[in-house]
């Protein structure tokens, strides 16, 4: 049987043009960089976000905020809230527009002459407010001054304004901080957190007992405030990006850890996982149909041999020792019940004299890994030596201490499994105890 | 052989499906009967060799994957917006290999399969696999928390992960207590990787005149079990679950699980969980952690014991398999809106026979956003009994326009063990990814990757990956 013949030619042309790609990449990645222009508004930082102590962009979009205002001054701070945010009262969804409108502003400061604006009078209000270019949005102009849109993006929420009216705490409660800032941004719109103070959540341990909340309310479901999708799940995918966990909640933060962490959690928390996640979600990745970068880095066909010594029942958790690993083995020669032809003469172990003699380090690592020995040997390789004598075993036992004292509810349950190393399990029940 | 013509038309269904959801779009929400269609289709290639042997795996692989959802509202909302719903769902997948496997010459090693010759059977040389990993119906919403799922469907809990065919019920009459009971026949081989999770290991048998192995068909098995949750608010919340499987061997498995869970101050959060088997008495999984979260840090020590389990089918069951006890120190926080870092420290003992073994590592790793780059650089080192391993990963990825974006990773792996010179060493290996989210619901993703280590020589990586999701 002949070789295949090689493939190295194909193999190194791609290598070049992915090299080539790299660099044009990696240029494209700095020309970007050098010419990104931070989103969000005046108060942007480098990721694009507000500083906004951490609210979600997928709950509250970026907005651009194109107004000077100082909530703090002390003529605007004696004012009630709802002076100017006049339909605050009346707003019964999120996405109703509450910014004040002109005439608010006018009942104290002078309105401005529309027939007669100017840059400064404009501007005084308005951040950006200059001369119109020739080509300026009709919508954008008074007279011939430009003002600058604002962008409030509508929160992602279903909440109203006036049901919550009569709260005891007025609005500060959850809008803490605006009395003492300038603008009002999405720092100053209530995180989860804040909604958490008065109403339980139903699956989140219930932070106050009996799931009530502490206005004697019913537990809220995720969906009283998250959109919903048709099957009552809510919706996490967005264009800005996922809606996830905040870091407070049950142990669900999705870090950088989550991968590992996940397992626990979805154990316990199923029917909280399911408020946004399908089963599809789990089996993606645990029926080994993707093969996830986090979950896979680098050139792992490579690196897996140590990974999986280190820790086998992360690998378990998608694959099966003895078929997945032990077929792909198998195939490339790899195993003792490879074809013959496709056997290679690289023997992954140590001489003999230190690996079945000796040291007998092959027993030290069986123990220590018994999946990477799995994932090769078929268990007749274990038998020649480990059977027992009656079915021509060398009678050495594999069995960990103390094995005779508990072996007889194994013998009950998986007799075949015992007959293949000890032949009649009749007698072998008189030994296990 | 030539493959059934069912087959071909089911492959051609799945194969068009990933094209229509992507013209369908989102309509209206609505409706009284919701829709949801989703599909992933994804064509890799790439080739497999191992260190010294003559055979290799050329995979050129397409995988696609259908789901539909049927929602029908049964009731109005109440005035906590709860509603009776019937959701309909069901899954199809394909996985459809286009070249041969394991080619010696011009002949293949392994010989392609036909279920029904039983000497010839290897699961996974299957050149066509059809599969339908969920298809169920569900009530959901009853009057006291109750619900009922029949058909196929997935089970999760501290034991592990089920696919069967049967029926689950669960019930919740008040928020702090609810329990869950599901009973069927287990469903094997819809499992790629072939997971233990979904797949038992069928028995190998290896021909005394060599040739080619092969596994026993699985066996009917079936399963049943429960679990009991119950909740003091915040104080503690503990989960019992159970779980019986067997076949007419005997028992697959037998398994009690019991978690705790307690956040006794909002930053503080207390974790213990334990899994035993039951054939043998054994406490196979345990681990109990303490999370604080003092802003902007989140600190974590953990303490879990793993002891590896096999089928019991096989006889690898009743070997000494040492536990592994992994105590985790770690820490992770937000330094800036831009910055991240996070580390953590891992020591790990192994018992064994009259001697323990020992490993000490250390994880760190750091992202931030700069002007619009996001970088990141992750590195570990790992030394003791698996002998010194140490790696460093650096990625790059930015959006180069809107909806598309561009990534890049670079990543290099130091391998020594003492017992295997010959294999080990160091591994470099380069990722380029790019993205491009055609539609709110349409995402197209291609990765090419490029790796070269010494003992392995060049190995190379393609993926092109389509993902639709829309409801109508």
């Amino acid at each position: 049987m002949s070789r295949a013949a090689p493939r190295a030619s194909p193999g190194v042309l791609f290598a070049l043009a992915l090299a080539l790609a790299v660099a044009a990449l990696v240029g494209a990645l700095a020309g970007g960089a050098a010419r990104g222009q931070p989103r969000g508004g005046s108060a942007g930082s480098d990721s694009g976000a507000p500083r906004d102590a951490g609210r979600s962009l997928v709950v509250y979009p970026a907005q651009t905020i194109r107004i000077r205002m100082n909530h703090a001054l002390e003529a605007h701070a004696t004012l009630a809230c709802t002076r100017c945010h006049e339909r605050a009262r009346e707003s019964a969804v999120s996405a109703d527009s509450l910014l004040p409108p002109e005439r608010a502003c006018a009942a104290c400061h002078a309105e401005t002459d529309r027939d007669a604006p100017s840059v400064e009078r404009c501007g005084f209000c308005h951040v950006g407010a200059g001369l119109a270019a020739r080509d300026a949005d009709a919508a954008s102009l008074v007279g011939r001054i430009f003002i600058p849109a604002s962008r409030l993006p509508a929160p992602r929420l279903a909440f109203s304004h006036r049901r919550h009216g009569e709260m005891s705490g007025g609005c500060v409660r959850c809008h803490a901080g605006i009395e003492r800032a300038g603008l009002g941004t999405r720092a100053h719109l209530p995180t989860m957190r804040t909604c958490l103070e008065c109403h339980a959540v139903e699956g989140l341990g219930d932070r106050l007992r009996g799931g009530t909340s502490r206005e004697g309310l019913e537990a809220l479901r995720c969906t009283a405030c998250h959109e919903a999708l048709a099957d009552g799940r809510v919706r996490s995918r967005f264009a800005e990006g996922t809606l996830t966990p905040p870091a407070w909640m049950a142990g669900m933060e999705h870090d950088g850890d989550w991968l590992v962490r996940h397992r626990w959690i979805a154990a316990d928390a199923g029917p909280l996982c399911a408020s946004c996640h399908v089963e599809r979600d789990c089996t993606a990745c645990h029926d080994a149909r993707e093969r996830p970068r986090r979950v896979h880095p680098g050139d792992f066909l490579t690196t897996h041999p140590t990974l999986a010594r280190r820790d086998e029942t992360r690998c378990a958790s998608c694959h099966s020792i003895g078929t997945f690993c032990a077929e792909c083995h198998a195939r490339l020669g790899l195993a003792t019940f490879s074809a013959p032809a496709t056997r290679g003469g690289l023997s992954p172990h140590p001489p003999r004299a230190l690996w079945s003699e000796g040291p007998n380090l092959h027993g030290i690592e069986a123990t220590r890994s018994l999946s990477s020995c799995v994932s090769c040997h078929a268990e007749t390789d274990c038998t020649g030596c480990h059977a027992s004598g009656r079915v021509g075993g060398g009678g050495v036992s594999p069995h960990p201490p103390g094995f005779s004292a508990r072996c007889a509810g194994i013998l009950d349950a998986t007799p075949t499994a015992c007959a293949r190393c000890h032949g009649d399990v009749a007698s072998l029940r008189a030994r296990c105890r | 052989m030539r493959r059934p013509p069912s087959l071909v038309a089911l492959a051609a269904l799945v194969l068009a499906s990933g094209v229509l959801p992507s013209g369908v779009g989102v309509g209206s929400r609505a409706r009284a009967l919701d829709v949801e269609v989703d599909s992933e289709l994804a064509f890799q290639a790439y080739e497999v060799r191992a260190p010294g042997a003559v055979a290799f795996i050329a995979r050129r692989r397409f995988v696609g994957d259908l789901g539909l959802a049927l929602v029908e509202p049964l009731s109005s909302p109440d005035a906590l917006g709860r509603v009776v719903r019937f959701v309909a769902t069901g899954r199809l997948r394909l996985d459809q290999d286009f070249t041969d496997d394991c080619l010696v010459g011009r002949d293949l090693c392994l010989r392609a399969t036909d279920a029904e010759a039983r000497s010839d059977y290897q699961p996974l040389a299957r050149s066509t696999r059809v599969d339908v990993p969920a298809l169920e119906v569900a009530v959901t919403g009853l009057p006291l928390g109750a619900e009922a799922r029949l058909g196929r469907q997935l089970r999760v809990d501290a034991i592990g992960l089920a696919r069967f065919d049967g029926l689950a019920l669960a019930l919740r009459p008040i928020a702090a207590l609810g329990a869950r009971a599901y009973g069927g026949a287990l469903v094997r081989g819809t499992s790629l990787g072939g997971s233990p999770q979904f797949d038992a290991v069928g028995d190998r048998y290896v021909p005394s005149e060599g040739g080619a192995s092969w596994l026993d068909p699985p066996r009917d098995a079936w399963i049943v079990g429960g679990d009991l949750d119950a909740s003091l608010g915040a104080a503690l919340s503990a989960n019992l679950a159970a779980r019986y499987a067997w076949d007419e061997r005997g028992a697959l498995l037998r398994r009690l699980s019991l978690s705790l869970a307690s956040s006794p101050h909002e930053l503080v959060r207390l974790d213990a969980r334990g899994v035993l088997d039951l054939l043998d008495l054994t406490p196979i999984s345990a681990m109990a952690a303490l999370e604080v979260r003092a802003a902007p840090a989140r600190l974590r020590a953990a303490i879990e014991r793993r002891v590896p389990r096999f089928d019991p089918s096989t006889i690898w069951a009743y070997f000494e398999a040492s536990p592994v006890d992994e105590l985790a120190l770690g820490a992770r926080g937000r330094v800036s809106d831009d910055l991240e870092l996070a580390g953590t420290l891992r020591g790990r003992r192994v018992e064994r026979g009259q001697g323990e073994d020992l490993d000490a590592g250390i994880e760190l790793g750091a992202w931030a956003t700069v002007a619009g780059l996001r970088l990141g650089a992750s590195g570990f080192a790992w030394s003791g009994s698996l002998g010194p391993t140490a790696g460093v990963a650096l990625e790059a990825s930015r959006e180069l326009a809107q909806r598309v974006s561009a990534d890049l990773t670079v990543s290099v792996w130091h391998f020594d063990d003492p017992l295997r010179v010959d294999v080990y060493g160091t591994v470099v290996s380069t990722i380029l990814g790019a993205r491009w989210q055609m539609t709110d619901e349409s995402v197209l993703a291609l990765e090419l990757q490029h790796a070269y280590s010494g003992y392995a020589g060049h190995r190379l990586r393609g993926l092109l990956t389509l993902r639709v999701l829309a409801w109508r």
